[in-house]
């Protein structure tokens, strides 16, 4: 970053309605050598909303936070919290990093006083605190024991109870879900969503398009350190184009067949994705759309059994959208 | 505030790793102990075999030294070869040096040749040979010297009787001199002559001492600070050496420990500044350097060591030589990506620190480049530092340019941890 940037980046001040954005990210790059690893990042997270960040795995989701929270270095860009620099915001901001942070030689009880003291909270309200969220958190049993003595999911949720000791009003969480179950991912949205209800903003990445979908506000989608996609899922959806996931199998494919089968799916609102000896996955705008198919290839007198239709994950999402 | 809990972080991750708790107590403790009984040759027992293929007087008198000295086991073998399969499995099975006696050895010394003694010792332990030899012939110096005193009274003896003789040969020469004929006068006074002077030259030998043939020219070693207290000096350097070695190993470890836990990570997006984190690793370590002082101190003091000490300098001491290892020991593990690594690094230091102080060979007798490079490590200034704490009693304002440069260094690697947490962490 030049001189001159660096002196931009820390008197520039947002233009009006500032104090509603909790981040304001502009032209925000990450490079080493020639590898641009985030390419002119634009977004805005507005105060109060849960944000998700999602994308496919590499594609810049922990950069695009790390680069936001100073651990990596912008190669250019402008970041702002609440309208001002990273410098003047850290007490204001938590964040939660992928991996465990915390001692497994030091009790929870005694993490937690750690990093109260370590972000600028008296020992004794961030005791108070941590025991409230390790109550709302199911572990509070555990507040004496080594944290080697808690399950993947229990370790999580005590990862982002360390971040959060300070009632930040911004509280960012780099892959929050990741490896754990349907229960321990419910614990910890509903976690989420009440420190959303009492006012802080949540920015988050994930990998779970759904329960981005049913939680986030709103969305940005990175591919390949670029974003893809911004806004609300109804904005979103339209970039996407497709809903379904239709999955068949042939008694037999030959590549004759696989060619009049390509040329229709471009003709059709269908796209074929994935292919794999006799078996084809359509992209579907709508469930509407397995009868036209299925009729096709009645048409052409073929055999065919159906797998199964059902709605896209993120990874599938990304692919159809290459 | 946070810089007390931040200490009470490594306290709590110290006290409960009890490794590192026993290498901070033992390992100085080993050290000191293996060092000063290093040197204390007194206690060292010597265990000997001896092979007598003489059966004179002298190698008898020899046998008998060696017996009252050390632990000897003696055999008398009919040959060289039997007396070397005997020394050879007894070195095997542990002695540790072997001596044969050849058959001349009594009457090499009766000629007044020099006899030959042959020791044998393993020679896959370096340094056993060389050491070994020094302490056997210290502790046979009485036979030697008895040699030399029976060898000098024989010579004086023998040379007693010749200028008795001579001394009369004058007296007889005086009295025929004027019963001499012309014609042999001249012969006459050259005899006369030659005897005064054969004479002198007796008498002269007579007062000879025979230390003197052996040695020439003797030297005495003496320090020039008063009294005798190389084990005070040693301390100085003794104490750097595991300090750097001990708090290399602790701080780099836990600087691993820290960034593998992500507190750097935490440290980093909270409000807490960088700075008090590494000036909670320096006071940590400081007070583990203090407390590695401890039983350092107590065994050289228990070993008649004599310290007068400057409190305030011997704090400023510590605290620098302390700090200074923290510090290094905190890059390594800034810079290494695991455990075993930085223990690596640290143990590499630490011995080369260990081989470049002194301990064990004079710095000052190292070649000149390598002599000058040693300016740049703080080691030499570090032990300059606390001799003159410990044992000078100097007042700190006298070793102003030793601290502005320590603490210099100080500060060079508190800027180096600082920019290695903030670029690369």
């Amino acid at each position: 970053m030049g001189l001159i940037e660096a002196v931009k980046s820390v008197f520039y001040k947002p233009q009006k309605m500032s104090r509603d954005k909790a981040v304001f990210v502009k032209n925000l790059s990450n490079k080493y050598g020639e590898k641009n690893f985030l390419n002119n990042i634009n977004f805005i997270v507005y105060k109060g909303e849960i944000f998700s960040v999602i994308g496919l795995s590499g594609s810049g989701k922990s950069t695009l936070l790390k680069t936001i929270v100073g651990l990596n270095r912008k190669s250019n860009g402008i970041v702002h919290f609440f309208g001002r620099n990273l410098f003047f915001s850290r007490g204001i901001i938590g964040y939660s990093p992928q991996e465990d942070s915390f001692y497994d030689d030091l009790t929870i009880i005694e993490n937690i006083g750690l990093f109260s003291e370590l972000y600028g909270v008296s020992r004794d309200k961030g005791l108070r605190t941590g025991s409230d969220y390790l109550k709302k958190l199911k572990i509070d049993s555990f507040k004496d024991n080594y944290p080697r003595d808690l399950s993947g999911g229990q370790r999580k949720r005590l990862n982002i109870i360390l971040s959060s000791l300070h009632h930040p009003k911004l509280l960012i969480l780099d892959e929050p879900f990741a490896g754990l179950d349907y229960y321990n991912r419910r614990i910890l949205w509903d976690f989420i969503t009440s420190l959303r209800n009492r006012g802080v903003t949540i920015v988050l990445t994930t990998h779970l398009l759904e329960e981005a979908q049913n939680y986030s506000t709103r969305v940005l989608i990175l591919k390949n350190g670029r974003k893809f996609a911004y806004g609300t899922f109804n904005t979103i959806k339209e970039r996407i184009r497709f809903n379904y996931l239709y999955h068949i199998k042939f008694s037999s494919l030959s590549k004759k067949f696989f060619q009049t089968l390509k040329h229709f799916s471009s003709l059709k609102k269908v796209k074929i994705i994935y292919k794999f000896r006799n078996e084809v996955q359509f992209a579907l705008d709508s469930a509407d759309y397995r009868d036209v198919v299925n009729n096709f290839l009645k048409g052409k007198g073929r055999d065919f059994k159906e797998i199964s239709l059902r709605k896209p994950n993120l990874d599938e999402v990304m692919l159809a959208s290459k | 505030m946070r810089i007390i809990e931040l200490l009470k972080k490594e306290y709590k991750l110290f006290i409960r790793n009890r490794k590192q708790v026993w290498t901070v107590v033992l390992l100085p403790l080993f050290f000191s102990l293996i060092y000063v009984l290093m040197f204390s040759f007194s206690n060292i027992d010597l265990t000997v075999s001896v092979c007598n293929l003489d059966k004179g007087e002298y190698s008898s008198s020899l046998v008998s030294t060696l017996s009252a000295a050390f632990e000897t086991s003696v055999y008398a073998e009919d040959n060289a070869s039997a007396c070397f399969a005997v020394i050879k499995d007894d070195i095997l099975s542990g002695k540790m040096l072997g001596i044969i006696i050849r058959s001349d050895f009594s009457e090499n010394i009766a000629n007044y040749e020099q006899p030959v003694l042959n020791l044998y010792f393993d020679n896959s332990k370096p340094n056993l040979g060389f050491f070994a030899q020094s302490y056997l012939m210290n502790q046979i110096s009485s036979f030697n010297n008895e040699i030399l005193r029976q060898t000098e009274s024989e010579i004086k003896d023998t040379t007693y009787s010749i200028e008795t003789d001579l001394e009369k040969t004058i007296q007889l020469l005086n009295l025929m001199e004027y019963a001499i004929p012309d014609a042999v006068k001249p012969s006459y006074d050259e005899l006369k002559n030659n005897v005064a002077e054969y004479y002198n030259k007796i008498s002269g030998l007579n007062r000879i001492d025979l230390e003197f043939l052996v040695n020439p020219v003797d030297t005495q070693l003496v320090g020039i600070f008063k009294g005798s207290n190389s084990d005070g000096f040693s301390f100085s350097v003794l104490y750097v050496v595991v300090n750097i070695i001990v708090i290399l190993l602790l701080s780099s470890v836990s600087m691993v420990y820290d960034r593998k836990n992500k507190f750097l990570t935490r440290l980093k997006t909270s409000s807490t500044p960088v700075i008090y984190y590494i000036i909670s690793k320096l006071l940590f370590f400081t007070l583990i350097g203090f407390v590695i002082f401890v039983p350092s101190y107590l065994v050289f003091a228990a070993n008649n060591a004599y310290f007068n000490t400057n409190i305030i300098t011997l704090i400023t001491g510590l605290i620098l030589v302390s700090g200074i290892s923290a510090l290094i020991g905190c890059v390594i593990g800034l810079s290494s990506s695991n455990e075993s690594s930085s223990t690596m690094i640290s143990v590499f230091i630490g011995f080369l620190f260990l081989l470049l102080s002194g301990l064990f060979y004079p710095v000052d007798l190292l070649p000149g480049l390598a002599k000058s490079m040693l300016v740049l490590l703080p080691t030499s200034f570090e032990i300059n530092l606390l001799n003159n704490a410990l044992i000078f009693n100097t007042s700190i304002q006298v070793l102003n340019e030793t601290i502005y440069y320590l603490a210099g260094y100080l500060l060079l690697f508190f800027g180096l941890n600082y920019y290695l947490i903030v670029k690369y962490q």
